[in-house]
């Protein structure tokens, strides 16, 4: 069966995403829209096909955390401010690669107060990516337990039929623990969570 | 309160599981005991990157629907533009066939001796040499005397090929094949080889006069294999392919 295709203004789209849980449907929209334009950016600088598809996916999370954060002020369109996201993604990345200090750093004296503000946000994916690899290191069970919990908003009941555990008092204990570890990981690396926490401020509170 | 019973406090606390004096009490313990701040701080960091870490890997899950969708998308395209691709080629097959078939139809329905004899017969030509040595039948044939040579060449009693032959032609244009096949016989069985080639040609018409087509596509065969025949680029394959369906024809009678 075919499913339609939605279609939605900068208005409707922001509005969806400051009020609603991100559906596959939206995220699918953004790919549609705007994966060809920005991609033949990263393409245009050095960049191959992984590199765009890596650094869109990065782009469109800090989009929906940053609109989820109600912190997108609308000075520009959707389309410029993804632009300009995707832009200071890949110059950050390039920057991490070592080939392009030169250039890149002409070009930052070259962008305006907006963009280096957005570079801000985008200074510390280093941080945010460290402390994504500790949640892998968590452990499958650990992660569907906790992304269930906090980022699908899934109550114990269900959770239980996601995991095998005897009941719900086990899997509040497993929880727990999960938490607790990556807790521990945090505090253990006090400079990491200070930057990841930085990279959150901007798209969270 | 234990380390365990604190952490876990915490958590309930962030999970909004607080409510009244706990919340209170909780909201107290935390202003004053820096660890407790501190380790709720971390622990509110961890929601948040569990919180990210979701969002991340739904948008690399839609990416990968997405990206299966596109690919069975391709496929169905690519398969479809093979059917299509196939469909083009037999309907172009079962148009040649029909136009084969069609042409075949009318042919075999058409194709008669009479009518592929006028279409390969040319009456011969022959000059009559200023001065030259030229018999009484040439002069008569060249005159379009027919029956004259006719005359002249029944009164022989060994004719030589060159009378044979302009003999068979004029029997040929008043429509006797039979005697024709005989004057042109004469000529192919004749040691001496004058006119031998022209003789095989008019034979095979003649046959086709007489209806005959059998005969005839031996002949013709024989022309449209030799290169160096006088009359090969007078025998194409369409001519033999019309003979043969005159031989079907008879056959079918």
């Amino acid at each position: 069966m075919t499913k339609a295709v939605l279609n939605y203004s900068d208005g409707e789209l922001i509005e969806t995403l400051k009020t609603e849980r991100v559906s596959n449907e939206v995220i699918k929209y953004l790919y549609r829209a705007y994966f060809s334009f920005l991609s033949a950016y990263i393409k245009q600088n050095q960049g191959n096909d992984q590199d765009a598809e890596d650094i869109f996916q990065e782009v469109i999370v800090t989009f929906i955390e940053i609109i989820k954060a109600g912190k997108f002020r609308g000075d520009s369109s959707i389309k410029t401010f993804l632009y300009t996201l995707n832009k200071f993604s890949w110059l950050n990345e390039l920057k991490k690669r070592s080939r392009l200090a030169v250039r890149e750093t002409a070009y930052y004296n070259d962008t305006d107060d907006s963009d280096k503000d957005i570079s801000h946000l985008i200074a510390e994916r280093e941080a945010k990516s460290a402390v994504m690899g500790m949640i892998d290191r968590l452990g499958s069970v650990c992660k569907k337990i906790l992304v269930a919990y906090y980022y699908h908003d899934l109550p114990m009941k269900e959770i239980l039929q996601l995991v095998d555990f005897q009941n719900e008092q086990v899997l509040r204990n497993k929880k727990y623990k999960c938490l607790k570890s990556l807790e521990q990981m945090l505090s253990a690396d006090p400079a990491l969570a200070k930057r990841f926490k930085n990279a959150l401020v901007y798209g969270r509170e | 309160m234990d380390a365990n019973k604190t952490t876990e406090t915490i958590i309930k606390y962030l999970d909004g599981e607080l409510s009244g004096e706990e919340l209170k009490a909780f909201e107290q313990l935390q202003n004053r005991d820096e660890n407790v701040k501190k380790e709720r701080e971390n622990l509110e960091l961890a929601q948040k990157a569990i919180a990210s870490y979701g969002l991340k890997a739904q948008v690399a899950a839609a990416r990968s629907e997405m990206a299966s969708e596109v690919q069975s998308g391709s496929q169905r395209t690519t398969q479809a533009k093979i059917y299509a691709m196939v469909r083009s080629v037999l309907q172009v097959a079962a148009s040649l066939l029909f136009i084969l078939l069609a042409i075949g139809a009318y042919e075999y329905a058409t194709v008669s001796p009479s009518k592929l004899y006028s279409e390969s017969y040319e009456p011969y030509k022959a000059s009559v040499l200023r001065g030259g040595d030229n018999t009484e039948l040439e002069t008569a044939y060249v005159s379009g005397e027919k029956k004259t040579v006719i005359a002249l060449f029944e009164k022989m009693t060994a004719p030589d090929n060159k009378a044979s032959f302009l003999a068979g032609q004029v029997y040929l244009s008043i429509r006797q094949p039979k005697k024709a096949i005989g004057a042109f016989t004469n000529i192919i069985r004749s040691s001496n080889g004058a006119y031998k080639e022209d003789a095989e040609y008019y034979l095979a018409l003649s046959y086709l006069q007489n209806d005959q087509p059998a005969k005839a596509i031996a002949l013709f065969k024989r022309i449209y294999r030799d290169s160096e025949h006088l009359y090969h680029n007078k025998v194409d394959y369409w001519m033999l392919l019309k003979v043969k369906l005159l031989i079907l024809k008879n056959h079918s009678k």
